[in-house]
């Protein structure tokens, strides 16, 4: 498994291209956001300077949370193409004439996709870092970075077991993979909560955003990130007028998601990451590793 | 000689087509095996089963002691595979894809480094080594398809029409490799072919026609059975000339301004030759071809 996760590794990474286009959809939703969003999103707020800075650094964090979490989908999907190209190239059948097992191939496709959406999800999260420093925000606090970077392991686990479950339909059309790459990365900036707060949807949407497992990992960057600037846009507000904002923005900005009255606590949305990576994974590798007949 | 490959009552259909409908042969170790037929036949069909990656409906196949179905993971470990298809990664370097493809066999580190080098001597591929796969002529792909077939030093090298689409030099040299291996290293070779020169070469030559062996022996066994040697005449007066055939009661063929005769030896020519010397302007005797030996036991219907 190892050893193919390797070789699937350094195929991504040696082409350029591949590279570029699975993070497109990050390049994107940053772009749009550092050329015109950002200014709409806070144009309407409070005249008042101090607040418009917190607002702006509360609207930073918000989007790049969201494009980190969603990063891990696209690089993810991106990666495990060189499942399909494989299977349409016919490589696969070199693969087969050696002992490698199928279920160890397949769980060299995954490994590798996990890999490099880590990796490229904590490349955002730098590069969102030195964004926000230059807008005049400041980085995150050093003892947030060790939950930041568990949430992004889990995240990452569960966008890399839901592509390869999607990838593992598809089984060689190249043509509907590409298909599905468009789709998911135009949808994702707005399942995800990046281009609208979750809040300016309608009820039947906002219900779909909260079951869609990833986003769980997008509320809990939001959580870290944007928690911090709260806290610190708080100071000094008494307790009751505070908590009142606080309960409202976080509802809005899908900070926390409600069922109900019944907010999901961080406890369930990490559950929730790690049965889904685990289930679809397992789909993945029953649909991967089926043996031609 | 001790049999490497035994194939008993193989039998495989797709859906409704029956691929292959009851082959059984053996192959020698050390030996140069030739599986030839027509395109459809059947050949794919059977490397493909014997490599593990196609389920029999049903027969017994046996490879290097290992039985087929039951230590799958042995028989990779005993055969490397060269595919009509180049199927190395195109972005990586020749080594690069030896070195992972090795690791797909448990290589590592300094057996990993040695089994590279010996595959690349084998196959002689140290000039182009470095460059990506994808950026290489065909015939030097084809020979980085062997060394990556060789990679794990296999007892059988398969070889799916190794020389077919090369030019006729490089097909000569990658054919002297493959031989080469099977002489020197002592590998057995399994291959199949449309070029009847190399199956010429073989020791043992296989002839499947709809799903069916139709023929097998050595080469010189299937043309003594298949082939017969002809002789054309050609003659200063052709009327004379077959009037004295017919007295000698010999079968023959006016073809334009020559006669042929089918003769099972060249040997029965030289009577005939002996007793039309006066007439005779001029002569030629061809012996039976593996071309022959094919196109007799396959030509039945043309296909596409």
């Amino acid at each position: 498994m190892i050893a193919f996760a390797k070789r699937n590794l350094k195929l991504y990474f040696r082409d350029k291209s591949a590279v570029f286009f699975s993070l497109l959809a990050v390049i994107i939703s940053i772009g749009l956001y550092v050329l015109f969003l950002g200014d709409v999103y806070t144009r309407e707020v409070a005249e008042n300077d101090g607040i418009r800075d917190y607002a702006r650094r509360m609207m930073d964090n918000w989007v790049m949370a969201g494009t980190i979490a969603s990063a891990g989908v696209t690089v993810s999907l991106g990666v495990l193409g060189t499942i399909i190209e494989d299977r349409a190239r016919k490589i696969t059948k070199d693969f087969y004439v050696s002992p490698m097992k199928r279920s160890a191939m397949t769980g060299g496709y995954i490994l590798c996709a996990y890999l490099v959406s880590v990796l490229m999800t904590v490349f955002t999260f730098v590069i969102a870092q030195i964004y926000m420093k230059l807008n005049g925000g400041s980085f995150l606090a050093a003892e947030r970075i060790p939950k930041l970077l568990g949430v992004l392991l889990l995240t990452d686990f569960a966008a890399a077991g839901m592509m390869a479950f999607l990838v593992s339909l598809f089984q060689s059309s190249l043509q509907a993979y590409s298909s599905a790459g468009t789709v998911v990365g135009t949808l994702i900036g707005f399942i995800m909560g990046i281009y609208l707060p979750v809040g300016m949807y309608p009820a039947f949407v906002q219900w779909i955003i909260k079951c869609f497992p990833i986003s769980h990992g997008a509320l809990l960057l939001r959580k870290i990130m944007m928690g911090e600037v709260m806290e610190q846009a708080f100071d000094g507000v008494p307790a009751e007028i505070s908590e009142e904002i606080s309960v409202q923005l976080e509802e809005y900005f899908g900070v926390t998601y409600y069922f109900g009255d019944q907010a999901v606590t961080e406890g369930v949305s990490v559950i929730i990451l790690l049965a889904t990576g685990a289930v679809f994974m397992a789909l993945a590798c029953v649909n991967l590793s089926k043996k031609q007949k | 000689m001790e049999k490497i490959i035994e194939v008993e009552h193989l039998q495989k259909s797709y859906k409704k087509v029956q691929a292959v409908k009851d082959v059984s042969f053996f192959v020698e170790k050390g030996g140069l095996f030739a599986f030839l037929g027509p395109n459809g036949a059947g050949k794919s069909t059977t490397i493909n089963t014997i490599c593990t990656f196609l389920k029999p409906d049903a027969g017994r196949v046996v490879v290097n002691g290992h039985e087929l179905g039951k230590e799958d993971g042995q028989i990779r470990m005993d055969i490397g595979t060269v595919f009509q298809e180049s199927l190395l990664d195109d972005l990586l370097s020749v080594k690069e894809n030896l070195e992972l493809r090795g690791g797909f066999y448990g290589l590592k580190g300094t057996d990993l480094k040695a089994a590279v080098e010996k595959a690349v001597k084998w196959s002689e591929t140290e000039e182009f080594i470095k460059r990506p796969y994808g950026k290489l002529s065909g015939g030097q792909r084809r020979r980085c398809d062997i060394a990556r077939a060789l990679i794990h030093t296999p007892k059988i090298l398969f070889l799916d029409e190794p020389t077919t689409g090369l030019d006729p030099q490089t097909r000569k040299s990658v054919w002297n490799t493959v031989k080469r291996l099977q002489k020197e290293e002592g590998m057995t070779v399994f291959l199949t072919t449309h070029y009847m020169e190399e199956a010429e070469d073989a020791d043992y030559v296989v002839v499947i026609d709809a799903g069916s062996v139709a023929a097998k022996g050595t080469p010189f066994e299937l043309k003594e059975t298949y082939t017969s040697d002809k002789m054309k005449l050609k003659c200063a007066d052709q009327s004379l000339a077959v009037k004295s055939l017919q007295s000698m009661g010999i079968q023959y063929k006016e073809i334009a301004d020559y006669i042929e005769i089918n003769g099972k030896t060249t040997k029965e020519f030289i009577p005939i030759l002996q007793k039309m010397q006066e007439t005779i302007l001029d002569y030629t005797v061809e012996k039976g071809s593996m071309d022959d030996v094919f196109l007799n036991i396959t030509v039945r219907e043309i296909r596409e």
